[in-house]
């Protein structure tokens, strides 16, 4: 096992999140922020290193700090796994001594969110989504049909997916989508890009979320209200934009070399990981991950969701919050996957796993453009 | 005027929209590493530039489609329209819209031979496909 020498010791979601009209996306990450730092009895003065996917700057004026240390990468939705990634780095080098990490979005109601333009300069924009795409729905899911075709399984394997992950959801009061759902129920919800059935897709929502990391030495000092949740190991790999331009349409090289890179910084295997999350915008993303990450040989994901393995009660109970599907997805969800794993350690969720030590959270980001892994481990 | 998003060539890419406009596909190619798509003025495997450009031959095979039920701009009198990944018979893989078959799954397999045509969209001449031997137009 590593040393403990980097923890989580603040976490929180936004007051509210689902829909939220009342405030801005940058009120729900302030807010987040300023709960997550209660959980350690610290104010914004303590910070001294902040990261998220907004203006740097102005994430450190509207908190009310100076950092040392402000990282702005935006790979998309697993960004917040690669400001874990960084952060870690940059507390073992000393270049910052308490980092803030920071989410919010007003994906739905679209409060203090600049007009979205789409670049029909760059890649994407001149040879895929000039051809009538409409949203994430219709290109981050385009590979599925090659994957489905090579393994000889049908619709039905992407609503198992959504199937396992409302048993959760009904155990999850901020969720969204709180209903328990048949494999008819989401063959039979309304098409929005075939295969997938809104059901499969995620929903817009509002929401923020915060994290808070220092040193072990540093977190022993602190009036905690949670024991420390330890960074065990993380995993990045930027693939490069545009979904039709992955290497291998069936699997995600990104997944395999993040979690890879992941399990080796840890020190573990598969077989050391209770409790998994997997990023899923849509249906077709736990079973890409569930196979690259290794924990179920190729074109096997769905028949092991469908046997209950990831479902309450499962030997690896996996997206405990519902997912992004059921649950929220602001736009760039993995700030909530985080949360729900820091949740599983600490043992307050509301669909809380008995006996869980180890958490694995998977992100993907760009529509397989990039990928984050993060393992977390109680102390 | 449907609407369509029209392209914005930059300077690297502009060769490969001039020969779209001449009913060809055209891409870089390192002699070592093959073919370069989306097109860039280096090899993204060793670097070397710059690189000739070679015409495809504007044949390929579906390699993934979905049907879009939501309308993308332009887009709102084809809904639902097919998006396809093709497998060109070179390589390369590119996204288009299938053509020239009823908009159903069962319309579509995985593997089906499929070429090349062009959608003049303000003048920028989009590749789109359908299935080999259709002789259908936009």
């Amino acid at each position: 096992m590593k040393p403990d020498d980097i923890v989580i010791v603040g976490a929180s979601e936004s007051e509210n999140i689902g829909i939220v009209p009342d405030v801005s996306a940058m009120g729900l990450a302030i807010d987040s922020a300023l709960r997550a730092l209660d959980d350690a009895g610290l104010t914004p003065a303590d910070v001294d290193g902040i990261a998220g996917t907004m203006h740097p700057a102005e994430l450190a004026l509207q908190l009310g700090t100076r950092p040392r240390y402000a990282d702005g990468t935006n790979v998309g939705g697993c960004s917040y796994m690669l400001h874990v990634r960084h952060a870690v780095a940059a507390l073992r080098a000393g270049m910052a001594s308490v980092v803030g990490i920071m989410h919010g979005e007003s994906g739905r109601s679209r409060v203090g969110v600049p007009m979205m333009s789409m670049d029909m300069t760059a890649a994407p924009g001149q040879f895929e989504r000039i051809y009538g795409v409409a949203g994430t729905f219709s290109m981050f899911t385009l590979p599925v049909m090659a994957y489905l075709n090579k393994y000889g399984l049908d619709e039905s394997a992407l609503a198992e997916v959504s199937v396992a992950q409302s048993k959760w959801a009904a155990q999850q009061p901020r969720a969204l989508r709180q209903k328990i759902v048949t494999v008819d129920d989401v063959l039979n919800s309304s098409m929005i890009a075939w295969p997938f059935r809104v059901l499969e897709c995620c929903p817009l929502t509002d929401g923020g979320g915060s994290l808070v990391l220092t040193t072990a030495s540093r977190a022993a000092d602190m009036d905690l209200k949670y024991a420390p949740v330890v960074v065990a190991g993380t995993g990045s790999l930027v693939e490069g934009a545009g979904s039709s331009f992955m290497e291998d349409l069936t699997s995600f090289r990104a997944f395999r070399e993040s979690s890879a890179e992941a399990f080796r910084t840890a020190e573990m295997t598969v077989d050391d990981i209770d409790h998994l999350m997997i990023y899923d915008a849509y249906a077709h993303l736990p079973l890409y991950g569930l196979e690259d990450l290794g924990f179920v040989g190729k074109g096997e994901a769905s028949e092991f969701i469908k046997s209950g393995a990831t479902s309450p009660g499962g030997s690896l109970p996996m997206n405990t919050n519902g997912g992004g599907i059921m649950y929220t997805h602001t736009g760039m969800y993995g700030m909530f996957a985080l949360q729900e794993a820091v949740r599983q350690m600490r043992g307050t969720s509301p669909a809380q796993v008995d006996g869980v030590e180890t958490s694995f959270v998977q992100g993907v980001g760009g529509m397989f453009a990039a990928a984050g892994s993060v393992i977390l481990r109680k102390p | 005027m449907s609407g369509k998003s029209v392209p914005s060539a930059t300077p690297e890419t502009l060769q490969y929209w001039e020969h779209t406009a001449q009913g060809e596909i055209w891409m870089p190619r390192c002699d070592d590493h093959g073919w370069v798509f989306p097109p860039r003025p280096h090899c993204p495997t060793c670097g070397k530039r710059p690189l000739d450009w070679k015409q495809l031959s504007g044949k390929g095979r579906i390699a993934s489609f979905i049907i879009s039920h939501r309308a993308g701009v332009g887009y709102q009198d084809e809904v639902p329209y097919f998006i396809i990944i093709v497998d060109t018979a070179e390589g390369p893989r590119m996204v288009g819209n299938l053509y020239g078959v009823p908009v159903t799954p069962e319309s579509v397999t995985i593997g089906m031979p499929v070429e090349v045509f062009f959608e003049d969209r303000e003048g920028v001449h989009v590749p789109q496909w359908r299935p080999v031997g259709s002789t259908v137009t936009l």
